[in-house]
């Protein structure tokens, strides 16, 4: 008999209900956010993996005509540290953030996409343009 | 405290909010099911015991030596900045280029770039566990690795921008 009186109060509960819808709404928009997000660092992952590739066939030997193996092996760190840092971003940051509020979620990742935009990509060089 | 220790990264904890002066002890208070505590391994003993000084904002041994290992890497960063800011003002005094009009701004962000993300990366880590410390030096490195690409996109751009006129 005591538990119907628990349950039945549902309806007359609005601001119960109000609180879920918000955190439903802001997890609905946390949700496309990320859905977005993930797209837009895929994009750059591919951004960088072509730029990098067309600049790697457009000067075959950017670096000293013998380069060392560590020099080699850190140009390659550099080169795939680039390509990965979209989506390296993305994931840290959801991990990194998982306490945080969704406005410092998107804050963090909207930073990443400002900040690793492929210009080696977007930037065509005028120099292979213009001859 | 092993387990209670490594997987929450924890920016909540606060310093001094254990009474207690030693945290083994409520470790073992709190975890009565685990009957061999003590012989756990050497290498989750050191981890656990620098999340707990990390929770304190100190830096334990294994700490530092996750800074130190990845800074090398910003360091090779920034001598790599160095040698570029060497050449620039070589690049652009060529030929009939402009040396007043050299972007100078570029190789002397690309020079700021390795120690300021260092700084910022061991800045937010502070309190993090090891883990979270090497995460975010990752994501700082691939973050120096894209942006000095970039300025060097962008300076190859000008230099071409510059160069245009001398070629047609």
């Amino acid at each position: 008999m005591s538990e119907n009186p628990g349950v039945a109060p549902k309806i007359p509960s609005p601001p119960a209900a109000s609180r879920a819808d918000a955190a439903g709404s802001a997890n609905r928009v946390l949700l496309v956010g990320y859905g977005i997000l993930a797209g837009i660092f895929v994009l750059y992952a591919i951004g960088w993996a072509l730029g990098l590739s067309r600049q790697a066939a457009a000067e075959p030997v950017t670096a000293a005509a013998a380069p060392g193996v560590l020099e080699q092996f850190l140009t390659i760190l550099t080169a795939s540290l680039a390509v990965a840092s979209g989506p390296l971003w993305f994931a840290s940051v959801f991990i990194l953030t998982r306490k945080n509020g969704t406005a410092v979620k998107l804050a963090w990742q909207a930073l990443g996409v400002v900040l690793l935009v492929p210009w080696i990509f977007i930037v065509v060089p005028i120099s292979s343009a213009g001859a | 405290m092993t387990d209670t220790g490594i997987p929450g990264e924890d920016r909540s904890v606060v310093p001094g909010a254990v009474p207690n002066a030693e945290p083994e002890q409520v470790a073992d208070t709190n975890a009565p099911a685990g009957p061999k505590k003590d012989d756990s391994d050497p290498v989750s003993d050191a981890i656990s015991d620098d999340a707990r000084s990390s929770a304190r904002g100190k830096l334990g041994w294994l700490s530092i030596t996750v800074a130190v290992i990845f800074g090398l890497f910003y360091v090779y960063a920034f001598f790599t900045a160095i040698a570029a800011i060497v050449e620039f003002p070589r690049t652009w005094s060529m030929g009939t280029l402009d040396a007043g009009s050299a972007p100078w701004a570029l190789p002397i962000i690309a020079l700021l770039l390795p120690v300021v993300v260092f700084a910022a990366a061991f800045w937010i880590g502070l309190r993090r566990n090891v883990f979270g410390k090497a995460l975010i030096f990752i994501l700082g490195l691939a973050a120096v690795a894209a942006l000095t690409i970039s300025l060097n996109v962008f300076e190859a751009s000008a230099l071409a921008t510059a160069l245009a006129p001398v070629g047609v």
